[in-house]
């Protein structure tokens, strides 16, 4: 009979802070830029050149910390981890070793399972690393940094996790709050937030913990529960054959699903770092710790209570809205425009979120204007247009951003409300349907239906349906 | 690297030591560099030794010679596009970028 076994994960997430510039010197840390038009003698590590640290790197990082239920370390500071790699100009990395900002916090996931915490052992600041290219023709690499020196967090979770799905939950609460924070867009495609994670497998009741891998290079949640399945059934297959799990590095391959060891470093795990002379020490006083705290804007928990309590919202809607920061604040600044918060609801969870999934995207890429659709409401409940063109009209939103007042009318889809128009239009279907009509005289009710259809596909849709109906009934 | 080496209470730095420390710093040492490089490094640890012997019981670690601390820049960009500039720097330049040797993961 085989054993059975249960997986231990800890996560190391790095965040990209969405500051404007980089950790250490004025460089732009716009996304996409030119090679190298955004770097400096800092952070192209020049010699001689010094590094002045970003303060809001700092009050992120705390409020990431604070949200996190860490405790702040009062007296902080830099260290230099030494290695290296191209893409790592200075040879060193300036980062948090001995005195990270935040220590010993927990967040609260939610799974099938229940509600457990997950605890983190701390969270530093440090600065990203270039971009490599290889060029494969004229066999060398080329260097960018662009991202060289952009503030990342990292946060360093305990070995808590026993699954994929609270791997999955814990990262998905940790991207809600940074995103309801501001620090961070969280985007695992894009890398603004990137998840290793490191795993062992032990015999159920055994306590001292495996042997455990680091992986890395997963991009998107189902890459990431991918590689933790794959890996889990990798070292029980290793250890039901007798073998060893080796401590070390792997990379994952979405496309082929599986991982690789990358090149041993035998020796690079010797970063050598020392306190880094070229910054002074940190040390955050008992009121700036207070006036980031102050600072924390309303989370999803009290937010959703609140869009039940002030907007009337049913509980699984209010959850779905505030589960996106982004979608939350269209749907409030929608709301604030058309006062009817209810409508604005009803598109964001009928049809922006079909479109969103038909296309396979996150909240977070909804480009359209809440003023767009609070005016496609308003067109809407004025009567102006009719349930079939207003959908219509949000696809144009939801794909374009138009505003739907002038589209509306340079399309020529206003609902025509005109009786007489109208009637004519009705008069024609019920001479070109005699039969329909017999149907519906001799007590076929349902024939209506078939008329009311005839005469909006006449009117190419922008009839008045109801209107429709009325003269109908009363012209039969 | 395991327990450093001593032999009458001096550091003795083995030639698997300065090996491991030429290839973390990237040196290439001739046998003459070797040999002075292990007696400089001798020198410091005793001298190390000697600071180890003053009692700093109740003094606070000091984390750096300046008596400044929170020296920050506000969030503002003040760099523009300066990679004409900055690639003169560079050894070999290619497409905008800095040529190095090819690297495999």
């Amino acid at each position: 009979m085989s054993r059975e076994y249960e997986t231990v994960i800890g996560l190391e997430v790095h965040v990209e802070l969405a500051t404007k510039t980089k950790i250490f010197c004025g460089c732009s840390t716009a996304f996409g830029g030119a090679p190298n038009a955004h770097t400096c003698p800092v952070c192209a590590g020049m010699p001689g050149s010094l590094p002045v640290l970003n303060k809001q790197v700092v009050e992120y990082a705390m409020a990431v910390g604070l949200a996190a239920n860490c405790s702040i370390t009062r007296h902080c500071k830099f260290d230099r981890k030494n290695y290296f790699y191209p893409d790592n100009p200075q040879n060193y990395q300036i980062s948090q070793l001995y005195l990270p900002i935040c220590r010993d916090g927990s967040v609260e996931i939610e799974t099938s399972a229940g509600k457990k915490a997950v605890r983190i052992h701390e969270i530093h600041m440090e600065e990203d690393a270039g971009k490599l290219i290889h060029d494969e023709r004229g066999d060398c690499s080329l260097v960018d940094y662009n991202r060289s020196g952009v503030p990342l967090i990292e946060i360093v979770s305990e070995p808590d996790m026993r699954s994929a799905e609270e791997v999955i939950a814990y990262l998905e609460k940790l991207r809600m709050m940074i995103q309801y924070l501001g620090a961070s867009d969280c985007k695992l495609n894009e890398g603004s937030m990137r998840a290793d994670v490191n795993l062992s497998v032990r015999e159920v009741g055994v306590e001292a913990f495996g042997t455990r891998t680091e992986m890395k290079n997963l991009n998107s949640f189902k890459a990431i529960a991918r590689a933790i399945e794959n890996e889990k059934n990798r070292q029980i297959d290793l250890l039901e054959e007798g073998k060893k799990v080796i401590q070390e590095t792997r990379r994952w391959d979405d496309l082929k699903e599986y991982s690789y060891a990358m090149r041993s470093k035998e020796d690079a795990q010797d970063y050598r770092y020392f306190p880094e002379p070229d910054l002074v020490p940190l040390v955050i006083s008992e009121e700036w710790v207070e006036e980031i705290k102050s600072r924390q804007p309303e989370f999803q928990p009290e937010k959703m209570e609140r869009y039940k309590r002030e907007y009337g919202l049913p509980e699984y809607d209010a959850q779905i809205i505030t589960g996106s920061k982004h979608l939350a604040d269209l749907f409030e600044a929608a709301a604030a425009l058309c006062k009817k918060p209810k409508k604005v609801s009803n598109w964001l969870m009928g049809e922006t979120i079909r479109l969103l999934k038909e296309q396979d995207m996150e909240p977070e890429d909804i480009r359209f204007a809440p003023a767009n659709l609070a005016k496609l409401i308003e067109l809407t409940e004025a009567g102006s247009i009719n349930g079939t063109v207003a959908k219509e009209v949000f696809e144009k939103i939801f794909e374009e951003d138009i505003d739907p007042a002038v589209y509306v009318e340079k399309q020529g889809l206003k609902t025509v409300n005109d009786a007489g128009e109208l009637r004519n239009a009705i008069l024609q279907v019920m001479k070109d349907n005699p039969k329909s009509v017999e149907d519906y005289r001799n007590g076929k009710e349902k024939a209506i239906g078939f008329l009311v259809g005839q005469t909006m596909k006449a009117m190419k849709g922008k009839a008045n349906p109801g209107m429709v109906n009325k003269i109908l009934k009363e012209l039969l | 690297m395991g327990e450093l080496e001593k032999k009458q209470g001096k550091h003795i730095i083995s030639d698997e030591t300065i090996e491991y420390v030429g290839i973390l710093a990237k040196l290439e040492l001739s046998l003459e560099e070797k040999e002075h490089a292990k007696k400089d490094m001798e020198e410091m640890l005793d001298y190390i030794d000697k600071l180890n012997e003053l009692d700093t019981a109740g003094t606070e670690p000091m984390s750096h010679v300046f008596p400044v601390n929170n020296v920050f820049r506000e969030d503002v960009v003040t760099n523009g596009n300066d990679r004409e500039n900055m690639l003169k720097n560079a050894p070999e330049v290619k497409d905008g970028s800095y040529q190095a040797p090819k690297t495999v993961e």
